[in-house]
C-alpha cells in the first residue's frame, strides 16, 4: 500500500470512528431498572371429610327400593357441623324416608380454599354397584350467610369465611351431604353396601 | 574614536531588542480545561414502594380475565411528590396498590404498586419505556395505572402521563419544584422534589392466558423499565 493509499484509509477510519462510537456513547444516557412482578395463584382447594355419611342398618332388600336421607330435616346435624351460624333457620338433617325410616348421619365435609374466596361446588355421581347413590347437599355460604342447596349437575356458589370462628378456620366452607340410595339388585340381609360420590370445587 | 562609540550604541540597541524578543517568546504557558459528560440518569425504587405484587389472590383458571393494581387512579401525592390538583385538597391515595378484577379476589388490599425515582439533569427530558411481560399463562401490561410524572416546570398542574402505550417521551425533569405549583387551599401541601428528578408509578394489569395457571403457583418475573435522555 502506498503512503497516499494509507492516508486515504486513515481518513476514512477517522471519519467512521465517531459513527462507531456513537451507539456506545448514547448508552451512557440511558439506564435500566428491573422490577419484579410477583403474584401467587389461589391455593389448591382441599375437601376433607369431617363426618362420614352413614344411613345405618335400614336398607330394604328388594331391587329398586330406595332410601332417602334429608339434608336439612332431622336431628343429626348441629351448628358445629355447619361451621357457621346461619342466621336463617337452624341446623339439622338425617331424617330417612321412602323405603326406610328413622334417621341417619349426613356427611360433613370441610372445603378449604382461601379467605373470602368465591367458590362453586358441584356434586357428581360415583360408580354404582349393588346400590347407587344420588347426593344432595347444603353448602354453607359464609359470605352470604345462607345454606345453598347443591344437587347433581347444579353448581352452587358460596364465599369462604374470612375469619376464624368457634368451629372453623378462615377460608373454609362446610357442605352437608345426604341423598338417595337405590337398590340396583336384591340386597342381602346384614350385608354392608358402599357407594361413592364426588364433591367438586372450583374458584369462581 | 568616534566610530567605536557608534558601534557600542548599535550593539546596545540590538541587545535591548533581542531581550524584548526573548521575553515574548517565553510567555507561552499550558492551561488545562475540565469538562464532564452529562451525568448518567439513574433510577431506584422509593422506600415503602419497592415491590410490585398482586399478592396470593390470582385466580389462575380465569382465562381471558384480568387483575389490575390501582396506581394512577388514586395517586398518593405525598409519595409521588407531585401536585396534581393544586387548587384542591391533597390526594391521599388510600386505595393505591389495591387490586381488582375478575382474575383476582375482590375486595383484597394486599397488592402493592411501585414508585420509582428517576434522577437526571434538571430541565432535561427523558423517555420511559416499560415492556410487557409474557409469562407462563399470563401477560403483564403496565396499563394506564402506570404513569410518569411530567414536571412542566411552570405554574400549571403537573401530570402523570400514562404508560398504557408502554413508552412515554418528553418527560420533564424538575427544576425548582418549590417554585412550580402553589397550593391554594390552606392545609394543602406544595410538594417539593429535588431538582433534576421525577417519579413514576409502576402498577399494571395481569391477564390470564390459556391454558391458565394452576392453583398454588407462585410467579416472579422481571419487568424492564428503561429511562433514556432525549
Amino acid at each position: 500500500m502506498s503512503r497516499d493509499d494509507f492516508m486515504k484509509h486513515l481518513k476514512n477510519i477517522t471519519k467512521t470512528l465517531p459513527l462507531l462510537l456513537l451507539p456506545l456513547a448514547s448508552s451512557v444516557y440511558a439506564t435500566d431498572i428491573t422490577a419484579t412482578l410477583s403474584f401467587s395463584t389461589l391455593p389448591v382447594i382441599t375437601v376433607a371429610e369431617e363426618t362420614p355419611m352413614d344411613f345405618g342398618e335400614v336398607l330394604s332388600l328388594s331391587q329398586a327400593d330406595t332410601c332417602a336421607m334429608d339434608v336439612l330435616a332431622g336431628p343429626n346435624i348441629a351448628l358445629a357441623d355447619e361451621g357457621f351460624a346461619v342466621t336463617a333457620g337452624s341446623a339439622g338433617g338425617g331424617t330417612l324416608s321412602s323405603d326406610c325410616s328413622g334417621s341417619g348421619q349426613p356427611g360433613v365435609y370441610t372445603i378449604t380454599s382461601f379467605s373470602g374466596a368465591d367458590i362453586t361446588v358441584n356434586l357428581t355421581l360415583g360408580t354404582p354397584t349393588d346400590i347407587s347413590f344420588v347426593p344432595v347437599g347444603n353448602l354453607i355460604d359464609v359470605g352470604g350467610d345462607a345454606r345453598v342447596p347443591v344437587a347433581v349437575g347444579t353448581g352452587s356458589d358460596a364465599t369462604a369465611s374470612t375469619a376464624i370462628n368457634a368451629y372453623t378456620l378462615a377460608g373454609t366452607n362446610r357442605i352437608i351431604v345426604a341423598g338417595t340410595i337405590t337398590n340396583q339388585a336384591p340386597l342381602t340381609s346384614g350385608g354392608i353396601y358402599n357407594a361413592d360420590f364426588n364433591i367438586e370445587v372450583v374458584y369462581q | 574614536m568616534q566610530p567605536t562609540q557608534r558601534f557600542n550604541k548599535t550593539l546596545l540597541a540590538s541587545a535591548l531588542i533581542l531581550s524584548a524578543g526573548n521575553a515574548f517568546n517565553a510567555s507561552a504557558e499550558n492551561f488545562t480545561i475540565t469538562a464532564t459528560g452529562i451525568p448518567d440518569v439513574v433510577a431506584a425504587p422509593v422506600a415503602g414502594f419497592t415491590t410490585l405484587a398482586f399478592g396470593a389472590n390470582i385466580i389462575g383458571s380465569k382465562i381471558g380475565s384480568s387483575c389490575t393494581i390501582v396506581g394512577s387512579t388514586d395517586i398518593p401525592e405525598a409519595s409521588l411528590l407531585v401536585d396534581l390538583a393544586p387548587t384542591g385538597t391533597d390526594n391521599a391515595g388510600t386505595t393505591f396498590g389495591d387490586i381488582s378484577g375478575a382474575a383476582c379476589l375482590a375486595s383484597t388490599t394486599d397488592g402493592a404498586a411501585m414508585i420509582i425515582e428517576i434522577d437526571g439533569v434538571a430541565g432535561s427530558t427523558v423517555s420511559v419505556e416499560v415492556l410487557d411481560v409474557v409469562g407462563t399463562g399470563y401477560t403483564y401490561t403496565p396499563s394506564a395505572e402506570s404513569c410518569v410524572v411530567d414536571y412542566d416546570n411552570a405554574t400549571t398542574v403537573d401530570t402523570c402521563v400514562s404508560l398504557a402505550g408502554n413508552l412515554v417521551t418528553g418527560v420533564g425533569m424538575s427544576l425548582v419544584q418549590s417554585a412550580n405549583v402553589t397550593e391554594t387551599p390552606t392545609g394543602a401541601t406544595d410538594y417539593a422534589l429535588a431538582t433534576g428528578k421525577t417519579r413514576m408509578i409502576l402498577a399494571g394489569t395481569v391477564t390470564i392466558d390459556a391454558p391458565g395457571i394452576a392453583q398454588g403457583v407462585t410467579v416472579a418475573d422481571p419487568i424492564l423499565v428503561t429511562i433514556t435522555y432525549e
